[in-house]
This record gives C-alpha cells, structure tokens and sequence, in this order.
C-alpha cells in the first residue's frame, strides 16, 4: 500500500492533518514533514511512522520544495496533504508542477474511492461544490474547516529525521516583520457584526463598535474593508478568509457577493442592513433593513440599550 | 525598465450562474464573460510600475473560443502587446494544464524579467497558476505579494503571510503573484478603450507550443458540480421610520 504524507508549518496543525489523513490512508505509513522543531514531540507520539523537519538556511518554509519533491519523486505516495497557509499553498503548488501531478486547494472533504483520491472544494466563489478525482501522486491542501483536534493515540515514538533544506534561491531576505494578529476567534464566536464599505470611513467604526458591544458582539469585515488595512490583517469573513457559524451575524453595507457569503452560511440568523433594496445580500438574509445604515446603527444602540 | 509579462484569466461572472432549486444544476447560459477580478488589479500593477519606470507590458491569456473578445478590454488597461492562446483544451483544463500552456508560451513572447499573476481566479480560485509557472520556467516564485517596486534591476517585493511581512529583492526573471490590495485597477476610459483596438496583439497555436498530449491532459478530473445553497426567511423590514424598523428587528431576534 502507498503511503500518505502530510506537510505542516507547525505542529499543533500536523495534529489536526493526522486525524484528516486517517479518512484516506490504508495501510500505508502515514509520514509528517514540518518546517517547524517546535512542538515534534507531540508529533513522533500521534500514530505516524516517521517524522521529518526541515530546517532551511535562509527560514523560508519554501526552501523545502526541492527536497519534498525530490522525495516524492521517489517514493511516489499516495498523497500528499499540505496545510492551506500561504507559504502551504505556494509549496503545494510547486511540487505538483515539479512532479507533473494535479493539486486541489482549499478541499473542504477527502474520500479514498478504491484507490483514487476524491475532492469536494468551493468553486465559483462558493456558489457551488465541485467534486474531482485526482491523478497520483495526488496533492492536496486542506481547508482549516478541516482540522479539528486530533485524539492523542499514544502509540509508539515515530522517528525523526532533520533534514537540511536548501531552496538555493535567488531571493534575499531584506527583513521580516511580524504582524499583529487579531486576538478574537471569529470562528468561535456567537454574535459577529461585519462591516462592508457601506461604511464610508475608518472613525465610523467607533460607532460600530458601540453597537457591537451593546450586542456582545464581535466585529469583522468583508475583504473591500480588509485591503483598507483598518482591521488586523486577514479577520474578514468568506472564501478567502474566515467561515463563521455565529448565532447571530449582522452584515452593515456589505454588498452580499458571493465570495462574502460563502463564508456565513452556517450563521443561524442573518440580519442586513443596505440601502440598497437591491443589494444581493438581502437574498441570502433572514432579516433585511432597507435603510441608511448610519440612521440604523444609532437607533439599535439606544434601543440595545433601553433593553 | 521592467520588462513584464502579466496572465490574465477571461472568465465566466459568477454573478451570472444561477442554481437550480430541485437539482441543484448550475445554469451558466446568461452568463457573461470578464477579466477575472484580480487579474485586473494584477494588469494594473504592472502597467503602474512601466509608468513609472519605463520597460513594457504584455499580456498572455489562455483560453476557449471567447477568449478573444478579451483582448479589447485588457489592453485598455495599459498593457502594450496583447498574446493569445484559444484552445478547446481550456474548457476542461486543471492549473496543470493551464500553467503548461501558459509557460510554454510566455517562452513564445521573448524575454521578461517579471511574470505577474493574481492570487487566484475568481472562478476556481485555486491559487496555483503563479507558483507553477515559476515551477515549470524555472525562476524563483514570490506569492501573496502587497507591493512591488523596481529599484535599478532589483525587484523588490512586499510578501503577505499569515503572522508576517517579507521584504523580499531579486533579480528577474521571476515569477510574482499578487493581492489584490497591490492597487486598484483603473476603468478604462473611452480613449483607452479606442486606443487598445489599434495594439497589436498574437494569437498562438497549442500546436506551436511544443506539448504532448499528456501535457494537456487535466490532472484533475471534475466528477460533477452542484450548486450550494442556504435556507433564508427573507423577511423585509422597510418603514419610514428607522426606530419602528429597529424594534421589529429585535422582535423577530427575541423570538429566533
Ligand atoms: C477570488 C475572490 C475572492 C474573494 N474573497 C472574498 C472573501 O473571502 N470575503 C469577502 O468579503 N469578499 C471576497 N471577495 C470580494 C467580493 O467579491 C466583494 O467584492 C466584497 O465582498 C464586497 O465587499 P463589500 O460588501 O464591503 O463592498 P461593496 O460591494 O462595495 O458593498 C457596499 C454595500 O454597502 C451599501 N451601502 C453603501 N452606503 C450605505 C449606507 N449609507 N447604508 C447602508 N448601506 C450602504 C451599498 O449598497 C453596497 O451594497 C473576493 C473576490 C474574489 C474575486
């Protein structure tokens, strides 16, 4: 039987990937690469055969595509799992045109039928699923709905490997600068409110923000508002970004595309707020004000508050 | 000066498929046609950099029959020599066969010290195509890039991940694909438009590419499609008066 291998950037993902591997493998072994050492010992303890770090020169997590797709090359596994961050997908992608193989991103299901390789993914900016067979080596990246923690399995200490990783890339390193992450898990949380570019500029957000705390609500935005930079980067909700399944998601001047919505449609109750009767928003809303957003944000505050 | 090749996707509006309430079928016949979405902030960021700095843009576009009413459209945005590939073989290519195409005839268009794609295409959105095609030509691959400059031949490069911003520099060839945040992509105005018509443009053959057939075979092979949908109440709330509209809504909360 042919193996399945999983690629992460940090071991509290590669967990979550064993539980996913465990849908397709057989009895193949089941084989981790991360690009992390933090945390492996976790992994050596979490059912799988072998373990193996790269550790790069240069800290790019993509110096390791020659050296993974070396390996697959000659080992040919069944498949290869990677995780969907940005450096995950470029890695992923990579491989597959070094390989010469077919890659799905962003699968939000993996079925093993006799052999080959299933998918289910979002396509048309989520208005529907498309289902596909993949060739082998099949490689695919998972989308974080996916992962969900792993049981620790307690079985045998895998082994592990270091391997050094050389992209020999001709790109310099001029500085990294980390970025401020939003604390909230929006995925977690029972009431959202998302602005959409409704809202004409960053200080109308103290208002917002107003409103959302009489709520107890958090608050995030479609991805128009994420590239004006007045949130931390990347806490906008849909495709691209967060899927949320809140009791209550109240959407103020968001359009309602379908990228936007694709990643609220486990919300229980969705309420909008557009001046524009026509927006494609209030299609897919429980609730529809048609009305000025900012006569209805002060009024729900007074009347939040009365309550 | 900047030498840059940019690929554009023309795809269906995704706006325009509607979803069959029984089978779930996709019906795709009033759909229109566009310049993927990012692909035109894409477009836009390398004309902004020639603007600035001199050098040239060309586009090269895959795809079928009606790829090439996207000519028009694309070189109003600024770029100055428009490639196309037209082959049957798009309707049912993967980001394997795509990117073999699309490599094989950047090859054809001489020589770049850029290629630049979007993140991903507003239809299958599988963030691939750059980072292939950086794979399949043999240059370095810079994704997820928020800025782009030109300093004296360097490439210098603002790359977005998750809890990090990299501060890239290289020099090309190399293939880059961009955020949408990189720029707003301009619309055209009518003198753009009159003036796209008059630049050349080139139709290549799949058959001058130099493929096998094996090369433009899909990878992954679609088994079917179906349309998602979410059960709504679709309940209006439209007085006059916002106070009264504020109440029902949290009437009908208090009861959900
Ligand atoms: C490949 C791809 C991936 C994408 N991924 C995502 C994603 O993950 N998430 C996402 O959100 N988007 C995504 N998008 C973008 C998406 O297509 C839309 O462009 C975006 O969601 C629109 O954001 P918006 O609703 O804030 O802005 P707009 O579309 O500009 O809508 C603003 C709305 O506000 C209303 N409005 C204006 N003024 C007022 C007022 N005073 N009171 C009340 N209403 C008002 C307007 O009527 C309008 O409907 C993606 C696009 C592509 C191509």
């Amino acid at each position: 039987m042919r193996d399945i291998w999983i690629y992460s950037e940090s071991a509290a993902v590669a967990t979550q990937m064993i539980a996913c591997a465990g849908k397709i493998s057989q009895t193949g072994k089941l084989r981790v690469f991360i690009s992390s050492e933090d945390g492996t010992h976790s992994i050596v303890r979490a059912g799988v055969d072998e373990v193996t770090v790269f550790r790069s020169a240069d800290g790019r997590a993509e110096s390791c595509v020659e050296a993974l797709s070396a390996l697959a090359q000659t080992e040919r596994p069944l498949a290869i799992l990677f995780e969907s961050s940005c450096s995950g997908k470029e890695i992923a992608a990579r491989c597959a045109a070094i390989l010469g193989t077919g890659l799905v991103t962003d699968a939000l299901d993996i079925r093993n039928n006799e052999g080959i390789i299933e998918t289910d993914r979002m396509v048309y900016g989520g208005l529907a699923i498309a289902t596909e067979a993949l060739s082998s080596p099949s490689l695919i990246t998972l989308a974080a709905s996916l992962y969900t923690p792993a049981a620790a399995l307690g079985a045998a200490d895998a082994s592990l490997r270091i391997q050094e990783a050389d992209g020999g890339s001709a790109i310099n390193i001029v500085d990294r600068l980390p970025i401020e992450r939003a604390s909230v898990d929006l995925t977690k949380a029972d009431k959202i409110v998302c602005v959409g570019r409704g809202v004409g500029k960053k200080d109308d957000l103290n208002l917002i923000y107003e409103m959302a705390a009489a709520l107890g609500a958090e608050v995030s935005c479609t991805r128009a508002i994420n590239e004006y930079q007045w949130f931390p980067p990347e806490s906008y909700i849909g495709i691209s970004g967060f899927k949320v399944r809140p009791s209550l998601y109240i959407a103020i001047g968001v359009s309602g595309q379908i990228q936007h919505l694709s990643g609220i449609r486990d919300s229980k109750t969705v309420v909008a707020v557009n001046n524009s009767e026509s927006a494609p928003i209030f299609a897919s809303a429980d609730y529809g004000i048609v009305g000025d957003l900012y006569d209805f944000v002060p009024c729900m505050i007074t009347a939040l508050r009365k309550n | 000066m900047p030498n840059i090749v940019v690929c554009y996707k023309w795809v269906i509006n995704e706006q325009d498929i509607s979803v069959k309430e029984d089978t779930l079928e996709l019906n795709c016949s009033r759909a229109k046609y566009k310049i993927s979405d990012y692909d035109r902030n894409a477009i836009e960021a390398a004309v902004r950099l020639c603007e600035k700095y001199g050098g040239s843009v060309r586009t090269v576009s895959y795809g079928d029959e009606n790829v090439k009413a996207s000519l028009k459209d694309a070189l109003s945005r600024g770029p100055a020599e428009a490639y196309w590939i037209e082959d049957p073989s798009s309707i049912t290519a993967d980001s394997y066969v795509t990117a073999n195409v699309l490599a094989a005839a950047i090859g054809k268009t001489g020589a770049y010290d850029m290629v630049v794609c979007a993140e991903g295409s507003s239809d299958t959105y599988a963030q691939q195509t750059g980072a292939r095609l950086a794979a399949l030509l043999n240059v370095p691959a810079v994704t997820y890039a928020m800025e782009l400059d030109w300093q004296d031949g360097n490439i210098i490069v603002k790359r977005k991940l998750a809890d990090i911003v990299e501060i890239l520099q290289m020099k090309g060839p190399v293939v880059i694909s961009v955020l949408p945040e990189i720029c707003e992509p301009r619309i055209p105005g009518l003198k753009q438009v009159l003036a796209a018509g008059k630049k050349p443009s080139t139709r290549l053959n799949v058959s001058e590419l130099s493929l096998s057939d094996e090369q433009l075979k899909p990878k992954n092979r679609l088994i079917k499609i179906k349309g998602a949908v979410s059960e709504r109440k679709h309940v209006l709330i439209k007085e006059e008066d916002m106070a009264k509209n504020v109440d029902k809504l949290l009437e009908y909360l208090r009861v959900e």
